[in-house]
């Protein structure tokens, strides 16, 4: 059945309620929007394309309107994919573009499994063209046209690679017009189908083509790459077609590509067999019938070869089902995440409904690849449907990915250092990283966190900017804040890998209650044989996981830190004398109160095995019983991930809480009155030197 | 501050991967840095160089200047100079300072 078969009444009580599941391409999406027009143009586009089973879809995305007055003045349309939201609002009669945008970046951003490039594809005779480009280069005009000169569309905005064989998945989908190109391609081709023209995008007026029926209808038939043309429209210009070297050819398909670094090796290799085997150009145009006929002479025969997806699998019998309609599943159904890591095994007994939640929960939480990671281990990966253990396979090599980023990162750091004899002391998942401890399988790296003595700060800066970082966007006053109150410089970004190193002098602000002495964790910080760097003792690097989750932060999304906590804890408990060891270096460093929460929340919620006089020893740490009554309902509901499709309102009202908790330990109240009359209004004062 | 020349060497001399077509032009695929290279022939002429043996920068401008069939000069020994800076920079060449 298709989408267009439907009717106005059917597709929105589906899209209202769990959601209607399409087939498009290789993906299954599902929408849940109650915006009709949306609907309306949505099923116009897409009228042809088959509609899937309920049970797994790919992508999940909503299209809601903003809360409270905004639903009504000025309407916007936020996107949604598992919670969590990707961009700004837009007005609500941009809606259409919102979701088309939204869906280009779940595919970019989760579909691993291919090779992903930025570039308009489109076959005949077996035999395609990829036409990749930065955006605003008319690539989106060239493929309107040549989708209707004969061309069938295999995608307007993504070259999906098959990294096994080189060939090219279809995905088509509305030929996305802006401009003046609506008016070039509606002229010159009147057959094209139009959508409704939504006026007040981020790109000016936006137009979509509906997709050939004939291109949709073939959406399963792959076709192998023959030319790479590089296209690049100029008003005016004369148009012309050259050819272009086959190593700057892969270069600027590298530029273009959105997950090489997450193929890696593989990506490398992928990329050179298609330049190998396929012609390369530049194309400069000025006028696009011009631009076809030159196109149209490069054209031979050849066939097209079918490419499978994945089999669909029927639920396991033992199907534990949670609902996505009604009144919405308990507590206990949405922690899926926290039962399949605690229980690995649990996972062999779920259906692909659970595994969709399952996906998307652990997505949510950050936390995906870790439990990729641990089911891969435990020889669990097997078993998985295949749908959702592309999604697993993805995560991991999203990770993989980060690990490798931050391995050249330290090498880079060390490498800007070496001159001034600072010795280099990793914290946090660098330090998981490069001590080679369990827990960093799995894990996800935003920055690089390291730890050198107050007094070398001046020289450190001065090192990292001689090669290349400098402090990030930040306003005066942030950077003054940092400077006087934080326990780390304000971040510091490398201009050409965009990456963060974030050089703490202690590991609690400055300004907060507690003040642990760095001096102890510097002494007793530990080198790692070979690489030239240090970590801190075991002992520290839980006290330190603790002190940043349980007394610098408000929690949220910080399940991972949970499972960092829990991974130490079974890592170094083993050892002689550890827990000991720890009780002492938590009193030293006044870290008694984190490192009882740590004990009580890892244990609550991934059963850590934690020896009860362990626990009788950290009692020192344990908060009045009000407090700790307070914390035993909060902290659970700000790590658990929610359901995406019912988020709880108690889940907001607790992170709010530990977010001014966060706050109220990090500053005294005097500080934390000015600071926070200074967020109320960020622009009201002048620029101020820094400090 | 040591005033001796430095000697280069490949910063890990069997992981990159190379790809050559027939323009003069070379890829190459660091997995190390996960990074990737457009290089013409003269800076692939000295990554090959450093990959047989580590060279202080005089001694890779004879090299290379003799491999290209001109005289290493004082300028083209500035551009080996400033190659080598930008080698290091991108994580393929280090000095081992003597």
């Amino acid at each position: 059945m298709t989408f267009g078969e439907l009717t106005t009444d059917e597709v929105r009580a589906q899209a209202g309620a769990d959601g209607l599941s399409v087939q498009v391409g290789p993906f299954v999406v599902r929408l849940r929007t109650e915006i009709r027009e949306l609907l309306d143009a949505w099923r116009f586009l897409y009228a042809d394309f088959p509609l899937a089973d309920g049970d797994f879809a790919d992508f999940h995305i909503q299209i809601v309107p903003p809360e409270g007055l905004r639903r009504f003045v000025a309407p916007q349309a936020i996107f949604l994919s598992d919670g969590r939201r990707p961009f700004s609002p837009m007005p609500r009669s941009a809606a259409l573009p919102l979701l088309e945008w939204g869906l280009n970046w779940c595919v970019a951003s989760q579909a691993h499994q291919y090779l992903v490039v930025h570039s308009a594809t489109v076959e005949r005779g077996g035999r395609a063209i990829l036409l990749p480009a930065p955006p605003n280069s008319g690539k989106s005009t060239l493929c309107a046209g040549l989708v209707h000169s004969g061309w069938r569309l295999l995608s307007d905005e993504f070259a999906l690679v098959q990294p096994h064989d080189g060939d090219l998945v279809p995905m088509p989908r509305p030929i996305s017009l802006k401009n003046a190109a609506i008016e070039v391609v509606s002229t010159l081709f009147p057959q094209a189908q139009l959508g409704p023209p939504a006026r007040e995008t981020l790109k000016g007026t936006v137009v979509h083509v509906r997709p050939p029926a004939a291109s949709v209808a073939r959406a399963q038939e792959a076709a192998s790459p023959a030319w790479v043309i590089f296209p690049a429209y100029r008003a005016g210009a004369r148009t012309e077609i050259k050819p272009f070297s086959k190593a700057r050819a892969l270069v600027a398909l590298v530029d273009n590509a959105f997950n090489y670094g997450v193929l890696d090796r593989l990506g490398f290799e992928t990329l050179a067999r298609l330049v190998d085997g396929a012609a390369c150009f530049e194309l400069t145009y000025g006028d696009l019938t011009e631009a076809l006929r030159l196109i149209g002479t490069l054209d031979a025969g050849g066939s097209g070869r079918a490419v499978g997806r994945p089999r669909r699998e029927p639920p396991a019998a033992a199907s534990v089902r949670t609902s996505r309609s009604g009144a919405g599943p308990s507590r206990v159904a949405t922690n899926l995440v926290l039962a399949a890591l605690r229980q690995p095994e649990m996972t062999r007994t779920l259906g692909l409904a659970d595994w969709d939640l399952l996906v998307r929960q652990a997505r949510r939480a950050f936390v995906l690849a870790r439990l990729a990671t641990r089911l891969a281990d435990l020889d669990l990966l097997g078993p998985v449907p295949a749908q959702a253990r592309l999604h697993l396979e993805a995560a991991c090599g999203m990770a993989l990915q980060d690990q490798q980023v931050a391995r050249w990162e330290v090498d880079r750091i060390r490498r800007a250092l070496a001159p001034t004899g600072v010795p280099l002391t990793l914290l946090k998942g660098a330090a998981y990283l490069m001590a080679e401890l369990p827990i960093a399988r799995g894990r996800r790296f935003s920055d690089i966190d390291i730890l050198v003595p107050k007094t070398a700060l001046t020289q450190v800066e001065a090192a990292l900017r001689q090669h290349g970082w400098h402090v990030a966007k930040l306003d005066p006053y942030d950077q003054r804040y940092y400077r006087r109150w934080m326990h780390e410089l304000p971040p510091l970004q490398h201009r050409q890998r965009w990456t963060i190193v974030d050089v703490h002098h202690t590991i609690l602000p400055e300004s907060g209650r507690l003040h642990p002495d760095p001096r102890r964790l510097l002494e007793t910080a530990r080198s790692l044989d070979g690489s030239g760097v240090r970590v801190l003792a075991p002992a520290h690097l839980i006290l330190h996981s603790a002190a940043h989750l349980f007394q610098d932060g408000d929690m949220q999304g910080d399940l991972g830190n949970l499972l960092d906590l829990d991974g130490l804890l079974r890592h170094h408990g083993a050892r002689d004398g550890f827990w000991r060891e720890l009780a002492t270096e938590a009193e030293r460093l006044q870290l008694g109160r984190p490192l009882f929460y740590a004990f009580r929340y890892t244990a609550k919620l991934l059963d850590t095995p934690i020896p009860a006089e362990a626990v009788a020893g950290a009692g020192g740490g344990r908060p009045a019983w009000p407090l700790l009554a307070v914390m035993d309902r909060l902290v659970p509901l700000a790590l658990v991930p929610e359901h995406p499709d019912h988020p709880e309102r108690a889940v907001d009202v607790s992170r709010s809480l530990l977010y001014a908790r966060s706050h109220w330990l990090r500053m005294p109240p005097l500080l934390l009155a000015r600071h926070l009359l200074r967020k109320s209004f960020p622009r009201s004062s002048a620029p101020a030197s820094t400090d | 501050m040591t005033t001796a020349r430095p000697i280069w060497k490949l910063l890990e001399p069997n992981t990159l991967i190379w790809k050559r077509w027939d323009e003069g032009e070379y890829v190459i695929f660091n997995p190390a840095s996960g990074d990737t290279h457009l290089l013409n022939s003269v800076s692939a002429d000295v990554l090959t160089c450093l990959g047989q043996a580590p060279a202080d920068a005089e001694a890779l401008a004879r090299r290379v200047a003799s491999g290209l069939g001109i005289e290493a000069d004082d300028a083209f020994m500035l551009a080996i100079e400033g190659l080598l800076a930008e080698l290091d920079e991108l994580g393929l060449v280090e000095a081992i300072r003597t």
